[in-house]
């Protein structure tokens, strides 16, 4: 057995442990049939439901990301990251052997919700919400784990030992994009009307790349997707800590899956198709500018190796945040390019590359604060730099020149032309400064 | 067995190492010394491979630090100064699950668990939490963990912080025991007084920079210049009026000598059982034959005051 596995299982599943999840599991679905009256298989049916909702999607990925953060807090994330185990063994050993008991309450949900609502005659709609329950669980876990091994190597880069808070914001973080995708994507015309509606209601047809798929297989099914690519997350991390190197091809190939995922629902159009999967690029890239550790040092090495043609060695130590700028800047060619009068769902060119040039000047004000004298004031700065940027920065120059002023802060619908020339002035002129920073040599009093 | 070479460290506002180079020989107990905040755990993390410096290289059993830090990982068992154990687990348990994660097979994980328990004295609480054990017992635990995979190079990091004049003792014990061994131990403490029992040999880090001349032996560790060989002070039962003559025929170089006492230093090549031999043999009445050393704590403070060594910036 995993020896991870199996140390989570003697913490985490002990026979205290069990009687009491035993104990409160009995007191619900004996609570749900008596209050379920006449009806008590619908009602352990609901009682399932909101159980497995609990432990899968609350209870476990809490614990998903505290297998690691608390390994920091006690003081054996050392010990660990020096033991034989491969990344995978290590990573799913804290995956489903921390979450086991979470998993165990969970999974007698599912059964008795499957198994009520089929009864009841839920049809493939059960089988639908059986497996995205299954593979929301999963993206929450093992994207709760990548969260919380992203806040480990920060914070070990930023001198820093809180890496918990970064979790629980990143997670929140997930759930709010979640909700907000949930929400545009279009079925019979509508949103989705939240993330949780597909447990009750019945989705339309999704046409995804022209493709018309019931909405819940497409939930299902897009749902195992991400959650594939939070396993991958949380193994890559897991190999960084474990002072294996990274060649990056698992974060530009995710930010190009999940803007190709993205495009395919926007019928609308080749420019529009190019615009939103952009606009995936752009968020890929705003979170890798977060998430990865401010280390100048590995920063000066990617330097160093592109000036000595190292492309391997450039390549291993290049930033995440340039593959999807890269992917963003070919879609705002690829919005250029389309056809026009595809209909008015594309945005015109001029405004899409004012959005890009806006998001250069924004990776610059990240990477300024965050390579400051105090990295971990970074975050911070940066989402207030971007506030005074974009908010009071629009704000006086629409007092000031209107239409044009608000364009000079802000990717302006009105004046396209004048915000990309403003937005890619102010790029040059943050990213200057925000060289300098990086560039800056050490003191010398360590 | 430890090679360092430029070693240079960055945090992300000051640099930590500043291209510090020694070598550490095999079965060598080294004493890593130096003021708070000097770069003695920086060095040590890089040293087990858990960070990686900014340049220069390390290689620890032959193995690169940078090409292969799971090798080092697996040649290595590290303590660091604040160490971490699952309290809600039993010793046994700790340590099964210590040699399963390191390596050892499933069927060799209980003797193997069972055998660290021995060289650290716990086989008697096999079955207790290790939160319930002192902090002697605990780091006698800690330490168990690290060597249940039969490393070859073993880095405690202030592994005496903290802990009782009894279980410093027990301590000093087993790093003697695991250096009669063979194995390679390096150690850093403050408490140079423990160190002077077990050390074979010392390293100063000050600044980020190595102190005086590196890595310095238990047996250059004498008074004077290491090059010149030891100082002995001698005294003789009776009073020779020509000791200084006598001294200096029978090929002694002679620093001080009056009529019953005489301050030698021997030549690097000779060794003081023969340099008695010799004196005795010359119809000396020797009463007293003391090798002048000085203790950790002086050859450190020696050490301070010369100018740092290897420095690169």
């Amino acid at each position: 057995m995993n020896p991870e596995f199996q140390r989570n299982l003697w913490l985490e599943a002990g026979p205290r442990r069990w009687a009491w999840t035993a104990v409160v599991l009995a007191a619900v679905y004996g609570a749900a049939v008596l209050i379920g009256g006449q009806f008590p298989l619908h009602a352990l049916g609901v009682a399932g439901a909101a159980v497995f909702l609990v432990a899968a999607l609350l209870w476990a990925p809490r614990i998903a990301g505290r297998a690691v953060a608390d390994e920091v807090m006690q003081r054996t994330w050392d010990f660990q990251r020096l033991s034989a185990l491969t990344p995978w063994e290590m990573a799913w050993g804290k995956l489903f052997g921390a979450t086991s008991l979470a998993w165990i309450a969970a999974s007698t949900g599912l059964v008795l919700a499957t198994v009520a609502t089929g009864m009841t005659g839920g049809g493939d709609r059960v089988l639908q919400a059986a497996i995205s329950g299954i593979g929301a669980a999963v993206l929450l876990q093992a994207g709760s784990m990548a969260l919380a091994l992203v806040g480990v190597r920060r914070a070990r880069a930023e001198g820093r030992s809180g890496a918990f808070r970064f979790t629980l914001g990143g997670l929140v973080g997930l759930i709010v994009v979640a909700s907000a995708l949930a929400k545009v994507l279009p079925t019979r015309g509508q949103g989705l009307g939240g993330p949780m509606e597909w447990i009750t209601a019945g989705l339309g047809k999704v046409v995804w790349w022209g493709l018309a798929i019931p909405g819940g297989w497409f939930l299902a099914g897009s749902l195992l997707a991400f959650a594939a690519w939070a396993l991958v997350a949380a193994w890559r991390l897991m190999r960084l800590e474990l002072q294996m190197e990274n060649f990056p091809w698992a974060w530009p190939l995710f930010a190009l899956f999940a803007g190709v995922w993205a495009a395919g629902v926007v019928n609308a159009g080749v420019g529009a198709r190019f615009a939103v999967a952009g606009a995936v690029f752009a968020a890929c890239a705003y979170a890798s500018a977060f998430a990865e550790p401010a280390d100048r040092v590995r920063l000066r090495r990617f330097a160093d190796a592109l000036a000595a043609r190292d492309l391997a060695g450039a390549a291993y130590a290049a930033p995440a945040v340039i593959a999807p700028v890269k992917l963003a800047a070919l879609a705002v060619i690829g919005v250029a390019l389309s056809p026009h009068g595809e209909g008015a769902a594309a945005p015109p060119a001029l405004l899409v590359l004012a959005a890009f040039a806006f998001l250069l000047r924004d990776l610059g004000v990240v990477a300024y604060f965050r390579f400051g004298p105090r990295p971990g004031r970074g975050d911070f700065g940066a989402v207030l730099g971007l506030f005074l940027a974009y908010f009071v920065g629009g704000v006086v120059g629409s007092q000031i020149g209107g239409q044009t002023g608000m364009a000079l802060f802000t990717p302006s619908p009105v004046q396209p032309a004048i915000a990309a020339v403003s937005g890619g002035v102010q790029a040059i002129l943050v990213w200057i400064l925000a060289w300098s920073r990086i560039r800056a040599p050490e003191r010398s009093d360590g | 067995m430890i090679a360092a070479q430029n070693v240079v460290y960055d945090y992300p506002s000051a640099r930590a190492l500043h291209g510090v180079s020694f070598t550490v020989a095999k079965g060598a107990v080294l004493a890593l010394v130096g003021p708070n905040g000097a770069g003695k755990s920086t060095l040590m993390r890089c040293i087990a491979a858990l960070d990686r410096p900014a340049s220069g290289t390390i290689s620890v059993a032959g193995i690169d630090t940078h090409a292969d830090p799971r090798g080092v990982h697996a040649a290595l068992g590290y303590l660091p100064d604040f160490f971490g154990l699952y309290d809600e687990l039993s010793v046994r348990r700790a340590l099964v699950y210590a040699a399963r994660s390191r390596g050892v097979p499933e069927s060799a994980a209980a003797e193997a668990a069972a055998r660290a328990a021995a060289r650290v004295e716990l086989s008697d609480r096999m079955e207790q939490r290790a939160g319930e054990l002192s902090r002697g017992l605990r780091q006698r635990l800690a330490i168990a963990q690290t060597l249940v995979h039969s490393p070859s190079v073993l880095l405690l990091d202030e592994p005496a912080a903290g802990l009782d004049p009894e279980a410093r003792r027990s301590l000093s014990d087993l790093i003697r025991r695991l250096s009669g061994e063979g194995m390679t131990i390096l150690v850093s403490s403050h408490i140079l007084a423990e160190l002077e029992d077990y050390c074979t040999d010392m390293l100063m880090i000050r600044d980020g920079r190595v102190a005086g001349e590196g890595v310095i032996s238990a047996g250059a560790r004498s008074q004077g210049d290491s090059a010149s060989g030891t100082r002995i002070r001698i005294a003789f039962s009776q009073a020779q009026p020509d000791l200084a003559a006598r001294l200096a025929d029978l090929g002694f170089l002679v620093e001080k000598a009056g009529a019953d006492e005489a301050l030698l230093v021997l030549s690097p090549g000779d060794d003081e059982a023969g340099a008695l031999a010799r004196l005795v043999g010359a119809g000396l009445m020797v009463r007293a034959f003391t090798p002048l050393r000085t203790s950790l704590e002086e050859a450190y403070l020696e050490e301070a005051r010369k100018p740092a060594a290897g420095a690169s910036s």
